[in-house]
């Protein structure tokens, strides 16, 4: 169920993609089929020039221009207007259109019905789409009622009927196999409906079409064998006219007063009694029928009329007409033609009959009848309704003039279709047709032409027979046997086939009400049968999406109803399971979150106290518990002491200041748990015999104790307790000992650090006095040797002041003693200053050969000294460097007055380079390219061993022990140079041989960085 | 001739320099404590003074400090002395207000050389 047709209109969800495309997808192809329909419908208006067309082709053009519209408005996502929009106007259309056409209302009714079906169940909510769906099928039920009412305004219109049936046949198949595609979409009421539509519908149709087709058949059979027998009798009817007349003719020429009459000579015969009775018998004869004989004559046989009741003609040659001649020829009475008499213009018909003269039966003359042609018009008028309702015959003749017509005697003397010119003179010429315009002596009904051309073989054919009429009838043709004429006889089809008629109008009537019928049932019976699938369906929805008390309430006894119960019953287990699930899992996560919790204050607390706490914060809380505490067993190892604790108790606890366990407690589940080493528990605190409750903590039922236990002693305890008794699930306690573990593990941490830090404090105060106890020394031991020093040396100047100079010598070698004790004291200093991490750098920029210049000029009288030269090397251009200037002028000066220290008559260089690519003996701490500055000190001085090179750089080392006495120095300057270096992110490498001398190389960045290495890398790199 | 004032609370030091200096041809003045130092910058004038940093009653900042800030006695150069060679002596001593610094012991001829610079 669509539950926004609950609340109302007001919520639509937007159409989707899907729907879009159907809807755009169904109108273009309604827009399609409309077009074509409005090509074919202003086609037959045009043909037809009937205004009810051209009424029919603008409501086509209007559904068209709507139908494009409607795929506009699907292209711009209104779908659902859309598809309201085509069905309203395709309603519209299908009362308007039988009105004025017959046979279009059933046909676009069903296609407005199949319309609905196939476009609107995936557009448009249930509940709209019934509604459409009911509005198509009435209007379907309406327009096929319009269609059979016939109003006056109705067009009757086989042509349009057959275009609009194919047509309409053409779309309800399109759609029809549409709708039997997406059938699977449809819901189920609908599919439903649309089954019992199909089932009721298409037999009642077949049937009815076939029914019809049989009677029909059946009618039209019976149809020509009336008109046959029709034909017939009238032709036998026109023979009988003729052979009488014939007959009775034959017999009046031989009235003895004729031949008498014509054995007179003629000059006797004027005046002669002969001749009055002759006259008086032809007026008797003639007078038989006043009406249509107009004359009886008596021709001799030279062709004379002698006597005639036109007294005109008397005398007149007749010789060369056929009814004179053929007697006199054949001996045979003769009728003639129908032709128009020369004498009086009228279309006349002549019998004949030879006069003889016994006893050689020798033929004296002729007597000759002529009537009025038009004394056939009632011969075949008489034969009219002979076979039925508007059942007429027509006479014709040879040339296919008509000579009589049952019903329009005005068509008489014309011929079925026009002739050519040459004919119709000829014609005109032997007095056949009468001398008027051509147009006024032919129909134009080459169907009848055709069917009498061919009714020598197929004596039943159909034809329309008036150009005014344009029923179609059957026809019928009989040959006459005295004339070379035919009798046609027809009767409109629609006349007999009228029970045809009545039967399909009482098939659609039939179809109509079962339609409506069925379609009541069907949306009584589908949505009877498919609301509980429906309701279900809801329910499982529901289900499916979350609401598990969603439960059906259907009780039918069939499938449904079991379905429904089996799926209540899953439900049920189902929801069971879920909350089940989900129970366990909101413990798993109280769990979990507590455990996780736990474990990262044991990772960053090393509060013991508050970690603690804090666990037993977690734990009371987050499992809603009485009491949770945690004990440790005190240093004595005979108490347990609370340490922490949360709950309500807890507060009395520490009033009462009742916070200690003994050990050997005997009903303490507490100290039981502390002595066994075993997890304890309680599960029911009443029923336990020794159970010793807590006075501050009355309510108490039940309580795990879980010791703490580390390398197989006992730390401490942890004590959870509640109300409820059997309140702890293995699921719970498996938790409290993974925490218990935690505990452990903090409660051993929180040991291991508590150790450490003391010995860490212990360390660093050691560390401490050291350096205060070397800034102390250095200051205390600087005071006394500045009074040395100064007294030392003014004693120097006072000695050659007073004239004393051989003291002076003694009071050098102290100055001497003091200085390098100052010397010492300072190295001692900057060494600790460097391993303290407390030697910073000074870095600036500098020019590096304006440095060495400075250090040469302090060097160069220690170098004088040993008789030794002094050469400086500068490759290439050296330039500014970034560094401590002061560090530098420091090592330089040390490795220099090192160099010339060891050096006797000999000569040391100072080289000087810049190296561009990284140095392959440099400590890079990175690996970019950087320029490098080196300072390369050689000497040609006394040279170390390969042992000796290893160890010179360490503190309070020279070569060996004896050249500190022979050379002096502190031992402490090449390790100082050594960390000073490698503070700026350089080294000092040392090439030596002994006896040869040696050299030392400085290599530093030529941009220092000021994150040097501190203390405990430099520590590392040594 | 020009006056210097030395203030100085080690009694060796103090008589060493002060004779070297005499000897020198300089005028001096002692003084054994930065509260000493300050009032006999006051009421004698001299032409500079030595300043021993760690001092007793009053340091050598202090007394360097009131000493730079009386109108008097703001433009006589002190230059600090100390046996004090860690990082920071030196600009902690400029930051007092000490024109120059020198360690102890005193190179004589580079203190010299010094006083010499600002004595002219």
């Amino acid at each position: 169920m669509d539950t926004n047709e609950k609340s109302g209109q007001s919520i639509t969800p937007p159409p989707s993609p899907a729907e879009t495309r159907h809807a755009i997808r169904a109108t273009a192809i309604f827009c399609a089929a409309a077009g074509i329909t409005f090509l074919g419908e202003l086609y037959l208006a045009i043909q037809s020039q009937r205004w009810q067309m051209f009424i029919i082709t603008g409501m086509g053009a209007l559904v068209t221009a709507v139908a494009g519209y409607c795929v506009l408005l699907s292209m711009r996502h209104r779908p659902r207007l859309a598809i309201k929009v085509l069905v309203s106007i395709s309603l519209l259309n299908v009362l308007i259109a039988p009105l004025f056409v017959a046979g279009f209302g059933l046909v676009v009714g069903l296609g407005i019905i199949l319309v609905v079906l196939v476009v609107a169940p995936q557009i448009l909510s249930p509940k709209e789409f019934n509604f459409l769906l009911f509005i198509s099928v009435i209007s379907a039920g309406l327009a096929g009622a319009l269609d059979l009412l016939s109003f006056k305004t109705q067009l009757f219109f086989p042509a349009a009927q057959n275009v609009i049936i194919i047509l309409g046949a053409l779309i309800i198949l399109a759609y029809s196999l549409l709708a039997a595609s997406q059938f699977s979409t449809f819901n189920l009421p609908t599919k439903l409906i649309v089954a019992f539509l199909t089932v009721s519908l298409v037999p009642l149709g077949l049937l009815a079409f076939l029914n019809s087709d049989y009677t029909r058949d059946a009618l039209i059979s019976d149809a020509n064998q009336a008109l046959s027998a029709g034909a017939k009798q009238t032709a036998v009817s026109i023979d009988t006219f003729i052979k009488s007349n014939l007959d009775n003719l034959n017999t009046e020429a031989q009235l003895p007063a004729l031949v008498e009459y014509l054995n007179l000579p003629p000059e006797q015969r004027a005046g002669s009694p002969e001749e009055t009775e002759v006259s008086a018998i032809l007026n008797a004869l003639s007078r038989r029928d006043r009406l249509f004989i107009s004359s009886y004559a008596l021709i001799d046989s030279s062709g004379i009329a002698v006597m005639d009741t036109d007294p005109a003609d008397i005398g007149r040659d007749k010789s060369d007409r056929d009814y004179v001649r053929r007697p006199l020829e054949t001996g045979l009475p003769f009728v003639s033609s129908v032709r128009f008499a020369p004498t009086t213009g009228d279309p006349s018909i002549y019998f004949s009959a030879p006069v003889r003269h016994s006893p050689q039966d020798e033929i004296v003359g002729v007597l000759r009848v002529r009537y009025n042609a038009s004394i056939l018009q009632p011969l075949i008028v008489r034969n009219n309704e002979l076979v039925g309702p508007e059942s007429y015959a027509i006479l014709i003749d040879e040339n296919h003039i008509r000579l009589a017509h049952g019903r329009n005697a005005d068509l008489i003397f014309k011929t079925i279709v026009p002739l050519d010119p040459a004919r119709l003179a000829s014609l005109q010429a032997t007095g056949r047709l009468p001398n008027r315009p051509p147009d006024q002596l032919s129909t134009n009904l080459p169907e009848l032409e055709a069917g009498l051309t061919n009714g020598n073989i197929e004596p039943n054919f159909t034809a329309r027979l008036a150009t005014v009429d344009d029923r179609l009838f059957s026809v019928a043709m009989a040959q006459l046997e005295t004339q070379p004429w035919s009798v046609v006889f027809a009767q409109p089809q629609e006349v007999f086939l009228a029970p045809i008629q009545n039967q399909i109008r009482t098939a659609l009537f039939l179809a109509i009400a079962i339609a409506g019928g069925v379609a009541a049932i069907a949306f009584v019976v589908g949505n009877l049968l498919a609301k509980p699938l429906v309701d279900l369906t809801a329910t499982v929805t529901e289900f499916t999406t979350g609401d598990l008390e969603a439960r059906s309430n259907i009780q039918t006894a069939d499938e449904i109803g079991v379905l429904a119960a089996s799926f209540n019953t899953m439900a049920e287990q189902v929801s069971k399971l879920l909350t089940g699930l989900e129970e366990r899992t909101q413990e798993l996560e109280i769990s979990q979150s507590v455990i996780s919790a736990v474990s990262e204050l044991s990772k960053v607390s090393t509060d013991l106290e508050r970690l603690l706490h804090e666990a037993a914060i977690l734990l009371q809380t987050r499992f809603n518990l009485y009491q949770v505490h945690v004990f440790l067993i005190d240093e004595t190892n005979e108490v347990i002491v609370l340490r922490a604790g949360s709950g309500e108790g807890m507060q009395n606890l520490i009033k009462t200041d009742s916070l200690d366990i003994p050990l050997n407690h005997p009903h303490s589940v507490i100290a039981r748990a502390a002595r066994t080493q075993q997890l304890t528990i309680v599960h029911d605190a009443g029923s336990e015999e020794y159970f010793w409750a807590h006075p501050l903590l009355p309510q108490t039922n039940s309580e795990v104790a879980i010791p703490l236990i580390s390398r197989g002693s006992v730390l401490g305890i942890l004590d959870l307790q509640d109300r409820q008794s059997f309140r702890f699930s293995q699921a719970d306690i498996d938790t409290f000992e993974t925490l218990a573990s935690y505990l452990v593990t903090a409660l051993e941490n929180a040991y291991l650090i508590e150790e450490i830090q003391e010995a860490r404090e212990a360390a660093e105060s050691a560390s401490r006095a050291k350096s205060a106890f070397l800034a102390n020394m250095s200051h205390e031991l600087r005071t006394p040797l500045n009074a040395i020093i100064g007294y030392s040396e003014m004693l120097q100047e006072e000695a050659e002041d007073i004239g004393q100079e051989e003291i002076v010598p003694d009071l050098k070698k102290i100055q001497t003693a003091s200085n390098h004790l100052l010397t010492l004291i300072n190295d001692i200093l900057d060494l600790s200053k460097i391993e303290a991490g407390r030697m910073e750098l000074d870095l600036e920029t500098f020019d590096v050969m304006n440095l060495v210049e400075s250090v040469i000029m302090t060097i160069q009288p220690s170098v004088e000294k040993n008789h030794n030269r002094l050469e400086i090397q500068q490759p290439g251009e050296v330039g500014a460097m970034y560094a401590d200037p002061l560090k530098i002028r420091q090592v330089l000066f040390n490795l220099l007055s090192n160099a010339a220290k060891f050096t006797q008559n000999g000569s040391i260089t100072l080289q000087v380079i810049r190296e561009s690519t990284p140095s392959t003996n440099g400590n890079t701490p990175t690996d970019r390219s950087t320029d490098w500055i080196k300072f390369r000190v050689s000497d040609t001085g006394i040279g170390m061993t390969a042992d000796q090179a290893k160890r010179v750089f360490d503190a309070f080392t020279q070569a060996d022990s004896s050249t500190t006495r022979k050379y002096g120095g502190t031992g402490l300057g090449l390790a100082i140079s050594q960390r000073l270096c490698q503070m700026m992110g350089g080294r000092i490498t040392v090439e030596s041989q002994l006896d040869y001398g040696s050299t030392f190389t400085m290599s530093l960045p030529a941009s220092v960085s000021p994150d040097h290495p501190k203390f405990d890398t430099i520590a590392r790199t040594n | 001739m020009a006056k210097i004032l030395l203030v100085e609370d080690n009694e060796m030091n103090r008589d060493m320099l002060s004779r070297r200096l005499k000897r020198r041809g300089y005028e001096v003045i002692i003084a054994v404590n930065g509260e000493q130092g300050y009032t006999a910058a006051l009421s004698n004038r001299p032409d500079l003074i030595l300043m021993d940093m760690s001092l007793p009653v009053m340091d050598g900042w202090e007394a360097t400090r009131q000493i730079k800030a009386a109108p008097e006695t703001k433009d006589i150069p002190i230059i600090a002395l100390t046996a004090h060679a860690m990082a920071g002596d030196r600009e902690k001593a400029l930051a007092a207000g000490c024109d120059d610094y020198d360690t102890k012991p005193v190179e004589f001829p580079r203190l010299l050389a010094k006083i010499e610079t600002f004595i002219q």
